[in-house]
């Protein structure tokens, strides 16, 4: 495969960004009385990637303080995770970060 | 009804024919109320319906009308009414603005999410043995399909907090409504299974996480 011949421009640097940081929103996990705690621990070791004391730190957050932080970002990546938690049955919410 | 037991390729557990019929039943109950009842799969279980969707072909004349579950405003903004199904598609903001938008992206893919792991579910039940095999690449389907039917369970019997859910082992014993006897033991048997079930995959996870 060989390489086309680039513009001159490619020397120039990427502009940078200067709005807001994508960042910004955060997807909130509520503590239900169905939901297992086993099961909570594994939907998030499976879905964030989380290691086991992590996970349970959050899954113990959710059930003794009724709601923890699981993930934040840019709204499009925080509807998804809610969108994965409600498909496992767990009741999660987005919402804006105030800081 | 046994305790799901690891396996070399997956999961077992066992459930006598009564329990199967049963477990089944509250399996297609739920999977109804989201609009994939398992009355519309084909002989050949839910993988061949895709396929035969959209074919033209009406299924046989058995003299029942044709239900179409399609909802009349398709991609609705609005949390559903009955309170069951709110618990399976709930509201994913405390803001009503992006709880309507959120929804009208999601829902239909929850839906169908859920209500295809259900059928599976169901499918699987459909058998004569005892014996009911789970493979490594189907214990999702099975936990997330016994964490809704928990949840519709749950949600007709009242439990609204944790008290409520510490009370069923009462109800299930001594409740005077026997529907409600019914209804706790069958939470309870199927908390009991599911619980196997995740421990079980836990016991397959590495010990350390894949980030952090």
């Amino acid at each position: 495969m060989s390489a086309p011949a680039l513009p001159e421009t490619r020397e120039q640097p990427a502009p940078v960004a200067v709005g807001k940081p994508v960042r910004g929103w955060r997807t909130i996990v509520w503590d239900d009385p169905v939901n297992l705690m086993s099961y909570v621990t594994y939907v998030f070791r499976t879905h964030f990637g989380y290691d086991r004391d992590k996970a349970e730190v959050l899954m113990l957050q959710v059930h003794r303080d009724g709601r923890a932080i699981v993930s934040s970002g840019g709204r499009e990546r925080m509807e998804a995770d809610v969108e994965a938690m409600h498909t496992y049955g767990l009741w999660a919410t987005l919402e804006e970060d105030p800081a | 009804m046994h305790a799901f037991r690891r396996t070399r390729s997956g999961y077992a557990t066992r459930m006598d024919a009564t329990e199967r019929a049963i477990v089944a039943s509250v399996v297609g109950d739920v999977a109804e109320l989201l609009g994939h009842g398992v009355g519309s799969l084909g002989e050949d279980g839910p993988d061949a319906s895709a396929s035969t969707e959209g074919a033209g072909a009406p299924p046989a004349d058995d003299g029942l009308p044709v239900i179409s579950w399609d909802e009349p405003d398709e991609a609705s903004s609005h949390a559903p009414l009955d309170p069951a199904l709110a618990r399976l598609l709930p509201s994913a903001s405390e803001d009503d603005g992006v709880a309507g938008e959120v929804r009208r992206l999601t829902e239909d893919s929850i839906r169908s999410a859920k209500g295809e792991r259900l059928q599976r579910v169901w499918w699987d039940l459909q058998t004569r043995e005892d014996e009911i095999r789970v493979p490594d690449d189907r214990a999702m389907v099975w936990a997330g399909a016994l964490t809704d039917v928990r949840l519709v369970l749950a949600q007709r019997l009242g439990v609204e907090d944790a008290d409520a859910a510490e009370r069923l082992t009462q109800v299930a014993a001594s409740s005077e409504d026997e529907v409600s006897r019914a209804l706790a033991s069958l939470y309870l048997a199927l908390s009991w299974l599911q619980e196997s079930l995740v421990e079980a995959m836990l016991q397959e996870l590495p010990t350390a996480g894949t980030t952090d």
